[in-house]
């Protein structure tokens, strides 16, 4: 079977060389990159990435030198591909370098040095599956029933799957699906007089995490404002992020046009890769017609449910939550979106919380969109560094903000037996509102 | 070791081919990330067996090349040996593995009321065992203190593979100093796997200030007066009106820009020697006609002064792609004149130079911006280094305060020693690596003919101006 391969026009190699040369080999990006941290490796660090880009991109332009000793695009895929694409090092560097953009237009370039099936396999889920609500609660209907009517237990247990090794380890990585407490879009809550918000529910998050979504509202409306629920579409982190970026672009102008329709003052979101992702619609479709202008107004819109709660006092919360309670920065929050005292400041407010510190917060604990299905044995590793100092912290509950966090967290904690409690931040806002 | 730990695909060889001196590279032939003393242990005595050359890498954000492998052979990269081993606080000792990061050693002694001094402006990523080599020193220096003075004990991998530990955790004076012979020594005398280093108590009162010239002269009139008159700041750095732009572009810090210089300086002791020390550094600020004199509100205002100064170097990235620059002391009367006549090299050459430095201990970073692919920038740049050398050299400097000889500076040597000095110390090296494994072509001048021939002859600092190849 061939695949003809999607077209996706190449980056410049002059810009992306110009932005590759604002690194200046300092090494101060080196600590924080979670894979240099776990493999000692230098060619896993952004400086050692960038370095690798950079040569590779002169080599093809000198033209005289041996071809033979170039280096090839395929000798860099891999780690890029490892890369996470936390932006732990763009928030590190002094320089400037654009790190995320960069790593960007590499993705596309190398999308050609992928496997074709896997690659079409990958298109097949990010443009049909993904942005296909009912198709997702079909599956997780279904995934439901598994895990709930002892069929997991059966077959883990009969251990028919160690035949399938493959299938064996993606299975261990389903996390248990929750009941969905369905809302339709159209739906609206509070007072229409109020500040007009716009939740925007996300594919993932919705399945996984559809309770989040229901203490947002609850968050929302307690705090004076009126949520509704526009029609709407994935975000398309996962295709942008994997280069795909025709993909995106179709998700991006669909889901700018039917929520700016209904005219919202702000479009919340309560996934920190959802909000990066909408926000970076800007450059996505800069050159896109009507859509520049609309994806730039759009874009100035989102926020994150934390950051808009941080922007005035909670109204008085009526039920203390004593719990001590530690903070873990997602990346896309954090290193991408620059939010990184507003979630915890929200959290100060609430009678009986202590907040304890978490070492080294914003390391990213291994998710990365579906790097953990991509990179299993760097994924936990990395992981457990993040699992070691939540665990050090002894805190009741750990919270983020970012649902592919939520899930790798919850992976490792029961991996360890360890029952602290995760949640998401705006779980505990809505929670000091209940009766 | 495990092969995860080998590192050997061509690619993952060029990653390793320099450090942050991007003018000098070349790639090992095998990079190695051991865990333990003994691992390195074997890695070396390996090459001592089969006379194979090796160099130490801690994070490579050294500025002389001095982990690059001028010779090949196998890079031993000692960045997994993280562990803090012991932190007592009663003898104000830290025991560490030199994998660790300087900045995460203060991280780990925040609550204990002590921290490890020598804070150069890379701390956020060099490791201790990279600052031991180098012999690092920082902003805080001026008053606690370089690294060789903050240095009990050492664990050395010895160039035949032999493992030896050196002091304890209290100072002595029997014998020969070998680890002030070891700190400094640039991994040229074998790898250090271990370090006991002295902590020093947190002062309880500290002040930092700023305050801003209209000349170049009246800064640095003021940093000469400053320690005439006694006073020992913690901390006495100068920034000129470019670096203040550039680092206002990486920091949100708002450094005043209608300046020609910035004179960052702090304070710390009891409260009672602070508000004492206050007073006089006010008058001399204000007789030296500060524009501008603020001082740090809290602890996190200082603590983001001091990251910004910091950054300062790395920031210049946002102008040139690379950065050269010299590392000189000078006496400090002559501050004034010898960086306006760097000033004016930069000028005549037209190159971008940014002065950030050391004021209160002389020690001068001129730094020279340049893109590596403009070959006549490149020419510049060279010439105008060479110059630059020169004007401090004649005023009294020396050719390096911290960050090494390297390979980066080693044909200057010739300039400060004379031949029987160098010979004295190519003895002494040859005591300790009669093979000449460890780290070689390092520190002295590498002689023209030497059959050295497959150094590549694109390293320029390598070939200009001299009898050196
Ligand atoms: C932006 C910037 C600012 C800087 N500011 C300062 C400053 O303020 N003060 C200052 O002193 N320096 C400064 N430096 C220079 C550099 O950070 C220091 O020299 C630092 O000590 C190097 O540490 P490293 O771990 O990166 O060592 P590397 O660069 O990896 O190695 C440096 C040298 O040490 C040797 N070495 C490393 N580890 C060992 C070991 N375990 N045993 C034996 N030899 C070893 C190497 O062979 C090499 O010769 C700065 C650098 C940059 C990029
Ligand atoms: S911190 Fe920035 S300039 Fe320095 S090495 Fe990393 S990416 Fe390059
Ligand atoms: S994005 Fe994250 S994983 Fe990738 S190079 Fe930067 S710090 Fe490392």
């Amino acid at each position: 079977m061939t695949f003809s391969e999607p077209s996706t026009p190449l980056p410049s190699t002059n810009s992306l060389l110009n932005s590759l040369k604002s690194c200046i080999h300092c090494g101060f990006c080196l600590p924080v990159c979670p894979t240099y941290k776990v493999t000692g490796s230098e060619v896993e660090s952004p400086r050692g990435r960038l370095y690798l880009l950079k040569h590779m991109l002169q080599d093809a332009k000198n033209e005289s030198d041996e071809p033979n000793e170039h280096l090839q695009p395929k000798q860099i895929e891999p780690h890029l591909s490892q890369c996470l694409g936390c932006l732990a090092c763009e928030t590190a560097c002094p320089s400037g370098v654009p790190y995320g953009d960069i790593l960007h237009q590499s993705q596309k370039m190398f999308l050609t040095q992928k496997n074709p099936f896997i690659r079409h396999l990958k298109r097949f889920f990010f443009q049909t599956v993904l942005p296909n609500s009912n198709l997702l609660q079909f599956g997780a209907f279904w995934l439901r029933l598994y895990q709930k009517a002892g069929l997991q237990r059966l077959v883990r247990f009969s251990n028919v799957l160690s035949l399938l090794p493959l299938i064996q380890h993606y299975e261990a990585l389903i996390p248990p699906i929750p009941q969905h407490k369905p809302f339709n879009i159209g739906m609206s809550f509070g007072n229409p007089e109020h500040e007009r918000v716009a939740l925007f529910t996300g594919c993932i998050m919705d399945v996984m995490y559809n309770s989040v979504h229901w203490a947002t509202i609850k968050a929302l409306v307690n705090n004076g404002y009126y949520v509704t629920l526009p029609e709407q579409t994935c975000c398309g982190a996962l295709a942008y992020h994997g280069g795909e970026d025709d993909i995106a672009k179709k998700l991006a102008r669909k889901n700018v046009l039917s929520i700016l329709r209904s005219q919202p003052d702000w479009v919340i979101t309560n996934s920190a890769g959802c909000g990066s992702t909408l926000k970076d619609y800007t450059k996505l479709l800069a050159n896109d017609g009507i859509y520049a202008e609309k994806s730039r107004l759009f874009s100035e819109k989102t926020v994150d449910i934390m950051a808009l709660l941080a922007k005035k006092p909670l109204k008085p919360c009526r039920l203390p939550i004593p719990q001590t309670v530690a903070y873990h920065a997602a990346c896309h929050l954090h290193h991408a979106q620059g939010i990184i005292n507003e979630p915890e400041n929200v959290l100060h407010q609430i009678e009986g919380l202590t907040l304890l510190p978490l070492k080294d917060a914003a390391f990213c604990c291994g998710s990365a969109g579906i790097y953990n299905l991509e990179h299993p044995e760097l994924s936990n590793d990395i992981l457990a560094e993040k699992i070691r100092h939540i665990e050090a912290t002894q805190a009741q509950t750990l919270v983020t903000g970012n649902p592919g966090c939520l899930l790798q967290i919850t992976k490792g904690l029961q991996e360890n037996a360890n029952p602290m409690r995760i949640a998401h931040p705006i779980e505990l806002v809505a929670e000091s509102y209940s009766k | 070791m495990g092969h995860r730990f080998v590192l050997d695909g061509p690619e993952e060889l060029i990653a390793y081919e320099c450090d942050a001196c991007l003018l000098i590279k070349n790639a090992p032939e095998i990079v190695v990330l051991p865990k333990t003393t003994q691992e390195v242990s074997q890695v070396v005595s390996f090459c001592h067996t089969h006379k194979i050359p090796f160099t130490a890498r801690g994070a490579g954000t050294g500025l002389s090349g001095g982990a690059l492998p001028l010779k090949g052979g196998v890079l031993i990269s000692l960045n997994r040996m993280d562990q803090i081993l012991e932190i007592d606080t009663e003898n104000h000792t830290a025991t560490v593995e030199v994998g660790v990061v300087n900045a995460h050693l203060n991280q780990a002694l925040e609550a204990t009321g002590l921290f490890y001094a020598p804070d150069p402006s890379s701390q956020s990523a060099c490791t201790l065992g990279g600052n031991i080599a180098e012999n690092a020193g920082g902003i805080h220096c001026i008053k606690y203190g370089v690294t060789t003075d903050h240095i009990l004990a050492l664990e050395v991998v010895l160039p035949d593979g032999k493992i030896t530990r050196l002091g304890g955790k209290t100072r002595s004076s029997h014998g020969l100093n070998l680890i002030g012979l070891l700190v400094g020594s640039e991994g040229t005398l074998g790898i250090i796997t271990q370090a006991t280093v002295q902590l020093t108590p947190k002062p309880t009162e500290i002040r930092a200030y700023l305050a801003t010239f209209s000349t170049i002269e009246s800064a640095g009139n003021a940093v000469s007066q400053i320690i005439a008159s006694g006073l020992i700041p913690s901390a006495l750095e100068f920034m000129d009106a470019f670096t203040v732009k550039a680092v206002n572009q990486a920091y949100d810090i708002g450094f005043p820009e209608d300046s020609e210089a910035v004179l960052l300086i702090e304070l710390d002791g009891t409260l009672h020697v602070v508000l004492d020390q206050e007073d006089r550094l006010m008058a001399i600020l204000s007789e030296n006609n500060a524009q501008q004199t603020r001082s740090a509100q809290t602890a996190e205002d200082r603590q983001a002064i001091w990251a910004a100064r910091k950054g300062a170097v790395a920031a210049y990235g946002r102008f040139q792609p690379a950065f050269y620059l010299h590392d000189t002391v000078i006496p400090r009367s002559e501050l004034t004149s010898v960086l306006k006549k760097i000033l004016a090299i930069g000028k005549k050459h037209q190159i971008l130079i940014g002065n950030v430095f050391h004021a209160g201990d002389g020690n001068l970073h001129p730094n020279i911006l340049f893109d590596p692919d403009d070959a006549d920038m490149l020419q510049r740049i060279l010439k105008g280094g060479e110059e630059i050398l020169d004007v401090c050299l004649q005023a009294g400097g020396v050719l390096s305060g911290e960050h090494g000889i390297g390979i980066e500076k080693s044909k200057y040597m010739s300039r400060l020693f004379s031949e029987a000095d160098l010979n004295k110390m190519k003895q002494i090296k040859a005591a300790f690596d009669p093979q000449q494994l460890s780290n070689p072509l390092k520190i002295f001048p590498i002689r023209a003919g030497c059959g050295e021939t497959h150094l590549s002859i694109s390293n320029p600092l390598l070939t200009t101006g001299g009898a050196w190849i």
